[in-house]
């Protein structure tokens, strides 16, 4: 488990992180969402152990992360921008690797270089962007980290490689309970993956919620009667956003499914749907609860 | 597996090699070129018996390449010092160094002994290359084991100083290049900044004396210039090395507890902590507006408005410099209110100095209260070897010292020195250490463009014997075993003095120096010097001028057959010239065999050798006042010898014939 408590991080005399609390529960992915600038990426290193926060506490397993060397053994860090020491091919890389991170399995790593179809003897900076990426996911997932940490992980990519990293990283969520934390300025690219998402926009996290619930809580209902009614028919109900078209009201209603479907039928609609929201639409709806306009901060 | 407890891995090991090795190999290569190969190329040349540098032997193995080993020395820690801590100075190699499972402790301690191994072990290596070559071949001629010694101390220690000050300076900057620049700047720095403090301490205080010998006492504070500077003059292995070898483990143990708070983020930065921003700006500023000040004040003769010009615009310089670089742009001239601040500050300083607020420009201690005085002239770090001073004597008589005080009154009431200095042969720069009863001294520094103009007050202390002994103390020293003595004059190079005629010769000169008058200290006119070289050093000696006045001296040269040597009555004189200082011809006598007839209308020459020898025996009682130049030339006539001046009455009747 992470557990980030009231962080706060100064450079020089900018404010990048600013009384920061969230919690990852252990085998879970978390999606850190946030503009470019917002803080995620000195957030994240901050949860590797790289960067000291200047206050709050950070710590894995209840216990602080910096310069905590065995804690250290079980976090792999994968920046936006991929680093590899100049001139190394793929196997004097994992050597390093083997070198630094007690629970490397050697047989993953053939396994996986067969599955790759790469020449691991060829040197790293002449492969593609994305046989990059795959080559650094290859090397983190070998080190048999406990905590993955992912910054930017799928930026850029193409869909195929895409889809293939993100089918290591959950085989390996759920077969050994690894906790990930994934960043990315764009919410679509990670919602399949995640279990919970976090805002982030000029240091704050703004909000903070499980995927499941969010989905289950929030409703988009349309609605249509034949004759006209008042806004009777909402009492007792959280709308989030009601607009009219013609005679067919369209709302964003939060609540059990049942509970509404109970309400609204006692007016005896002629149309009534409810639709699931895709989780942009919920986080569009939820920010502007929260007074931001989403399109400023994310996309 | 890998045991846990080793505490280097491997495989950082590799990876720190595969960055620093080539430092490591390059620096082998040069130092296999520098030393042994060239021992054996030499060698190899042996049978030359042209080639006899290495017959003497040498002093320490610096002597061969040294400037090659001392360049080496400069470059190759601070390049390896930066190499190896290149990964904390780049952004992407930071963060994944220090997202690895290792303490910071570690990995300092990796990358700092990886560079370190790589510029030890190639003079480890050599070292043991000489020692072999020691025991197989015949190198005893050239060098022996304690060379090898001395040798490996000394590069070992001056070369860890470098290089663990420069992984110190990798710590408050996050630019390789940063990191080289200062490291070099804060090596000088320390001489640089007292220099300039004092010289323009100097320049503002009329008066200030830092003290003989500040500047010697200056350059251990560089290590950079103190390896020049003792290779040069000094034995390698003086006690300063011991206290560079403490400050090499100091700077080792900072580097790591400032890498151990140093922020990760901070890579290319160009100052890590920001409290050193301020510092590092006054410091840049200070420092050129001090240059800029040394500057004007030598190229404008201290004309106080030139150097204010210089302090203000040095300081404009160099505020904007640290600007540029702290900010890293050159568009920085927003800010300026720290500038005008700084100028504000500074000018106040400068105007105290100037106005002398403190009274140190006029102060003269009261005769009372003084206890012993010295006094010397011309003192300079260019005189040679200082080492021998050791307590120099006082003058302590009572009514010299009153007149001494007078003297002083004198000078800063005249305020002779306020205009540029303009030398002349009277002209001397004296420097006086009062010693007080109460232990204080007080020391000060004049330019006295005229010694004669003080006569009344100079005259009596030019005559008293302690100040003699005090401006010519190697004289008066019993250290004969390091010198032996030569003889030099217009006629002849240096002629040795056996050992046996030393001590005699020695004892009247002693006797000559301190029975000369104050008017005949001021006539410089000798052509004979008395040479003390030392026997350690073939670059060091010291001289005292034979004048006329010396009548012990040139009796007992005579007596011993030297007036060959510096009589030109012994001569081969094959003409000589005579003019009136009023004469027609203006130009220098030895351009007279150059001349045309009518040109030398007035100038009395002849080849006559009975005129000639009656002539060439006036030279012993030359006079420097007089009216009439006589010049000798020979062995040829073009040839030009020798001239000295004479009154019209000490001329013979033949010459004074030929004005009549």
């Amino acid at each position: 488990m992470i557990q980030v408590q009231n962080v706060n991080k100064k450079f020089e005399k900018d404010i990048v992180l600013k009384d920061i609390s969230l919690k990852v529960d252990k085998g879970s992915i978390y999606g850190l969402l946030g503009s470019n600038g917002a803080g995620k990426t000195t957030l994240l290193k901050t949860i590797s152990g790289i960067v000291k926060q200047n206050s709050g506490t950070v710590e894995i397993e209840r216990k602080p992360v910096f310069e905590n060397i065995p804690l250290k053994e079980r976090i792999i860090f994968l920046p936006d921008t991929l680093f590899f020491f100049s001139q190394y091919t793929a196997n004097q890389m994992a050597k390093f690797y083997q070198n630094m991170y007690p629970n490397w399995n050697q047989n993953r790593f053939v396994q996986m270089q067969n599955l790759l179809d790469l020449d691991p003897n060829k040197k790293i900076h002449r492969f593609s962007k994305g046989m990059q990426r795959q080559v650094a996911f290859w090397l983190a997932l070998c080190a048999m980290p406990d905590y993955l940490i992912l910054d930017e992980p799928f930026d850029g990519l193409d869909p195929v490689i895409r889809k293939k990293i993100k089918s290591w990283v959950i085989q390996d969520v759920a077969e050994r309970e690894m906790t990930v934390i994934v960043s990315s300025h764009n919410l679509s690219e990670v919602e399949d993956i995640c279990d919970a998402v976090g805002i982030i926009h000029r240091g704050n996290l703004l909000l903070e919620k499980e995927l499941d619930d969010l989905k289950s809580d929030i409703h988009k209902v349309q609605l249509a009667f034949k004759q006209e009614t008042n806004d009777d028919i909402f009492a007792g109900l959280h709308v989030l956003h009601q607009e009219k078209r013609g005679s067919v009201y369209v709302c964003i209603i939060r609540g059990e499914y049942e509970d509404i479907e109970k309400q609204i039928n006692q007016f005896n609609p002629v149309v009534f749907d409810i639709l699931p929201l895709t989780l942009e639409e919920i986080f569009i709806y939820e920010m502007e609860g929260a007074g931001y306009a989403i399109e400023n901060i994310l996309l | 597996m890998q045991s846990k407890t080793f505490f280097f891995k491997k495989e950082l090991l590799k990876q720190g090699f595969r960055t620093t090795g080539w430092i490591g190999i390059a620096y082998f290569l040069a130092l296999t070129f520098i030393l042994p190969l060239q021992i054996v190329m030499d060698l190899s040349r042996e049978q030359d018996e042209s080639y006899k540098y290495y017959f003497d032997g040498i002093e320490n193995l610096f002597d061969i390449n040294g400037p090659f080993q001392v360049i080496s020395i400069f470059v190759v820690p601070v390049l390896a010092g930066i190499f190896a801590f290149r990964y904390m100075q780049v952004k992407g190699s930071a963060d994944f160094i220090h997202s690895l499972p290792l303490s910071r402790n570690r990995l300092f301690q990796h990358y700092f002994f990886m560079g370190y191994a790589m510029i030890i072990l190639p003079i480890l290596v050599i070292g043991f290359i000489l020692l072999v070559m020691e025991g197989t071949m015949d190198v005893d001629i050239i060098y022996n084991q304690q060379h090898i010694w001395e040798w490996l101390i000394f590069t070992i220690v001056m070369i860890s100083l470098l290089y663990s000050f420069t992984a110190l300076i990798g710590g408050i900057t996050g630019i390789s290049a940063v990191q080289g620049m200062l490291s070099y700047i804060f090596l000088f720095f320390p001489v640089g900044i007292v220099f300039l403090f004092i010289y323009n301490i100097e320049l503002l205080l009329n008066g200030f004396s830092a003290g003989y010998l500040w500047e010697e006492n200056l350059t251990s504070l560089s290590p950079l210039i103190h390896t020049a500077y003792s290779l040069e003059l000094n034995g390698i292995l003086n006690p300063t090395i011991w206290i560079y070898a403490v400050l090499a483990v100091i700077c080792y143990i900072a580097a790591l507890i400032l890498y151990r708070i140093r922020p990760v983020e901070s890579a290319t930065q160009t100052l890590l902590f920001r409290h050193l921003k301020p510092i590092f700006k006054v410091g840049v500023t200070l420092c050129f507006m001090l240059l800029f000040g040394t500057y004007f004040g030598l190229v404008q003769e201290q004309l106080i408005g030139w150097v204010i010009f210089g302090y203000i615009f040095g300081a404009f310089i160099g505020y904007l410099l640290a600007e540029m670089l702290i900010q890293k742009t050159w568009r920085v001239f927003g800010e300026w209110k720290g500038f005008f601040i700084y100028i504000g500050i500074a000018l106040v300083v400068i105007a105290s100095l100037v106005f002398d607020w403190y009274g140190f420009e006029t102060r003269v201690p009261d005769a009372e209260d003084v206890q012993g005085v010295q006094i010397l002239q011309n003192h300079s770090y260019y005189s040679g070897d200082l080492d021998g001073i050791g307590e120099l004597p006082e003058i302590e008589d009572k009514e010299l010292i009153k007149t001494i005080t007078q003297f002083h009154q004198k000078i800063i009431d005249n305020g002779d020195f306020q205009s540029g200095r303009e030398w002349n042969v009277y002209s001397t720069e004296l420097y006086i250490d009062y010693h007080l009863t109460n232990g204080n001294h007080i020391k000060r520094q004049y330019f006295i463009p005229s010694v004669k103009k003080y006569e009344q007050f100079l005259e009596p202390v030019y005559e008293n014997e302690a100040y003699k002994k005090m401006n010519q103390f190697w004289l008066f020293h019993d250290d004969k075993d390091n010198f032996h003595l030569g003889l030099h004059s217009s006629y002849s190079d240096s002629v040795n003095i056996p050992a046996s005629l030393e001590d005699p010769l020695i004892e009247a000169l002693r006797q000559d120096y301190l029975n000369e008058t104050f008017e005949e200290m001021l006539q410089q006119d000798f052509n004979l010097t008395i040479e003390f070289l030392s026997t350690e050093d073939s670059n060091y000696y010291r001289h005292i001028g034979v004048s006329s006045s010396y009548t012990t001296t040139l009796e007992l040269l005579r007596n011993q057959g030297y007036k060959a040597a510096f009589s030109l009555a012994e001569q081969d004189v094959a003409m000589i010239a005579i003019r009136h200082e009023d004469s027609s011809y203006e130009e220098h006598l030895a351009n007279v065999p150059g001349a045309s007839e009518s040109e030398l209308s007035d100038v009395f020459t002849t080849v006559d050798q009975q005129q000639i020898a009656q002539l060439a025996a006036l030279e012993e009682e030359h006079d420097y006042e007089g009216e009439w130049t006589i010049a000798a030339f020979g062995p040829r006539s073009e040839e030009y010898m020798t001239s000295f001046k004479i009154r019209e009455d000490q001329l013979p009747d033949f010459v004074l014939e030929k004005y009549e």
